[in-house]
Order: structure tokens, then C-alpha cells, then sequence
């Protein structure tokens, strides 16, 4: 991640963010994801293209996502989208997330009387 | 504006030759999501020039580029690893077990034919004749990787070794050295050996050599076909 106090928080999050948006959409290409990525966030977030690379590679090794090259101004553009596998798996990794997200807000919002 | 051809060719060579990237399959991608942003960047009025070092950076640098290749051939090689496994599974089932034990069996025949020494001496093992055989044939064995290396690394410049060959080299090589050593191990420690299972064990090692490259072969149409 480029932004460096996100950049750790980020990181884990990654192959999440991912599947979110392919759930979202039918089917993306690389450079598409990082775009949306930062105007869902309004450029707060965003991802970096090195780590984005391998990241879809190994969903794409791991069966999560299938791909389609297609021609498109002369260059070969590949869309990624996500495997029935892909679709139970983004549903289960978000749900995980959210559950862990909700904990540590309870946990960071501890009012300094009750420690 | 669309990026033309031949800044397309700027692109690919900016990759391969200054990034010395190897990976087809990445860089074609690459080649797409760089040709992406230098065509955004070319619209706010950026010369190609400075929207490709622009793009360059956002990776990192050359460094930058070459550990998210590193990255990814991870992923690329465990996949490939999982295929070669296959192959030599399917060499041990089905009618290509009997053929394998066929094989064997000839191996641990022409073992017992030849005396082992009785005496563990480092003159009396192994003698000229077969120590000259077994190293025209290790050799042979060892060094065939790396002709089709060679000859891919000379047609694609000596800085840029394709990654397919990259895979085989470092998967090919320590498995015929760990082979090889297995076989040396053997041969010294003969006259310790029970009868037979001395033979049943060393005629492994040349069964193993041939599962081995016929494996490696399967892999390397496999590898030098999808492309």
C-alpha cells in the first residue's frame, strides 16, 4: 500500500478487498481494481500495483478466480472474476473481517475508567 | 488518446530490457496496466517519456518490479511444482507401474550381475570403466537442463532467462544431485549392506534418474507449449 500509516493495516486485507469488488462487479483487470479502489476511498487507500499482481495470481492458483485475455486497443487485457469457490469464499472472508473489525472497535472505543 | 504501436513496443522493452522481467504471463499484464496509466497521464498532457518513468515508480523502481516477478513466480512455480507431481504419480499407476517395474527389475538384474567389493577400500571402488560410464551419464543427465537453457538464454539475451527454464533448472538440478549423492552413498557403503537389498536399493537411483527426465521432459512441452 502506498499510504504508509494504512500500509500494514492494509496489508492482510488485500486478497479481501479484492474478492469485495469482484463480488460488486462481474469481472475487472488490474489496473481497473486499483482506480476503484481509490475512488471508493477518495484516495485515501490505495493499492499497490506490486502487491496486487501476485495477490490475484494466487487467488487465481488457489481457485477463487478465473480469467479471460482479451484484445483490447492492440494490447492483450486480462479480466479477472470470481469462481463459484470465489463468490462462498468472499462472503466468508468478509464476514470474518467484519466480526474482527467489530471487535477491535469495541476494544479500541474502552472508555479509560473501565481498564 | 491510444497508445501506438510502437509505444507498446516502448513498454514490453522497458520491461524486459531495463526491468529484465521474464515472466510472459506478467508482463503482458503489465504491458496493459502501464499502457492504462501512460494514456491517463498522456490526457493531463504528460510526455510518454515521463508518464513511463511516472508509471515505473509506482512499482517501485526496477526493484520493485523484479520482487513482485519473485512474488509471483512463487505462486507460478508452486503451481507448476503440483503438475510435475502429477506426472510422476501417473508414472506409478496403471499400466505405467508394471512398465516402471519392468524397468526396475532390469536395473536390479544388471546389479547383481556385477560383484560388489567385499571389503570397503576406496581403490577397490568404484573402478576406471564404470566410474567413466556413470559419469558420461550423469553428466549427460545433468547437464541437459541447461543446453535448452542455454540456448533460450542466448536468444533472449544473456540478462533475461526465461522463467520456465528458471523452474526446471532449480527443481532439475538438486533432485539429480540428491539422486546422484543417494548412489555415491551406496556405492561406498556396499560391502555394509544384507545381499540383495544393497541391489534393490541402488537400482532406485538409475529407476529414479529415468522417472525423472521423463517427467522433465513432459514438463518442458507442457511449459513451451502454452506459449
Amino acid at each position: 500500500m502506498n499510504n504508509p500509516p494504512n500500509a500494514q493495516l492494509l496489508k492482510g486485507s488485500l486478497s479481501v478487498m479484492i474478492l469485495r469488488l469482484l463480488e460488486d462487479r462481474e469481472r475487472m483487470y488490474g489496473y481497473e481494481i486499483t482506480q476503484k479502489v481509490k475512488q471508493l476511498t477518495a484516495g485515501e487507500m490505495a493499492i499497490t500495483e506490486g502487491a496486487l499482481y501476485p495477490a490475484l495470481h494466487k487467488l487465481e492458483a488457489d481457485g477463487l478466480l478465473t480469467t479471460e485475455t482479451q484484445v483490447v486497443d492492440g494490447r492483450a487485457r486480462k479480466y479477472y472474476s470470481l469462481t463459484k469457490a470465489g463468490h462462498t469464499e468472499a462472503a466468508t472472508r468478509l464476514a470474518d473481517l467484519s466480526a474482527f473489525l467489530q471487535n477491535l472497535n469495541a476494544v479500541l472505543n474502552l472508555k479509560p475508567s473501565l481498564s | 488518446m491510444t497508445i501506438t504501436a510502437s509505444q507498446l513496443f516502448a513498454i514490453d522493452d522497458q520491461l524486459r530490457k531495463v526491468n529484465l522481467l521474464t515472466n510472459e504471463e506478467l508482463i503482458l499484464e503489465l504491458t496493459d496496466h502501464f499502457s492504462e496509466g501512460i494514456d491517463i497521464r498522456m490526457n493531463t498532457g504528460l510526455e510518454f517519456e515521463t508518464a513511463l518513468v511516472e508509471m515505473q515508480m509506482e512499482f517501485g523502481g526496477r526493484q520493485g518490479l523484479q520482487k513482485m516477478e519473485r512474488q509471483y513466480n512463487c505462486v507460478t512455480f508452486r503451481h507448476y511444482d503440483e503438475v510435475w507431481k502429477g506426472y510422476l504419480r501417473d508414472k506409478l499407476r496403471g499400466t505405467n507401474r508394471w512398465k516402471f517395474a519392468l524397468m526396475y527389475a532390469g536395473f536390479f538384474v544388471t546389479l547383481l550381475l556385477f560383484d560388489r567389493p567385499t571389503q570397503f577400500t576406496f581403490s577397490a571402488l568404484p573402478n576406471f570403466l564404470p566410474s567413466l560410464i556413470s559419469g558420461f551419464v550423469g553428466g549427460i543427465l545433468l547437464g541437459m537442463p541447461f543446453w535448452g537453457y542455454m540456448w533460450r538464454t542466448l536468444r533472449s539475451g544473456i540478462h533475461n532467462p526465461p522463467t520456465e527454464y528458471l523452474f526446471l533448472t532449480s527443481r532439475y538440478v538438486p533432485m539429480s544431485l540428491m539422486l546422484l549423492g543417494i548412489g555415491v552413498l551406496l556405492a561406498y557403503s556396499a560391502p555394509f549392506w544384507p545381499p540383495y537389498l544393497y541391489e534393490a536399493l541402488l537400482a532406485l537411483i538409475p529407476a529414479g534418474f529415468v522417472l525423472l527426465t521423463q517427467s522433465y521432459h513432459q514438463m518442458q512441452e507442457l511449459l513451451f507449449d502454452i506459449r
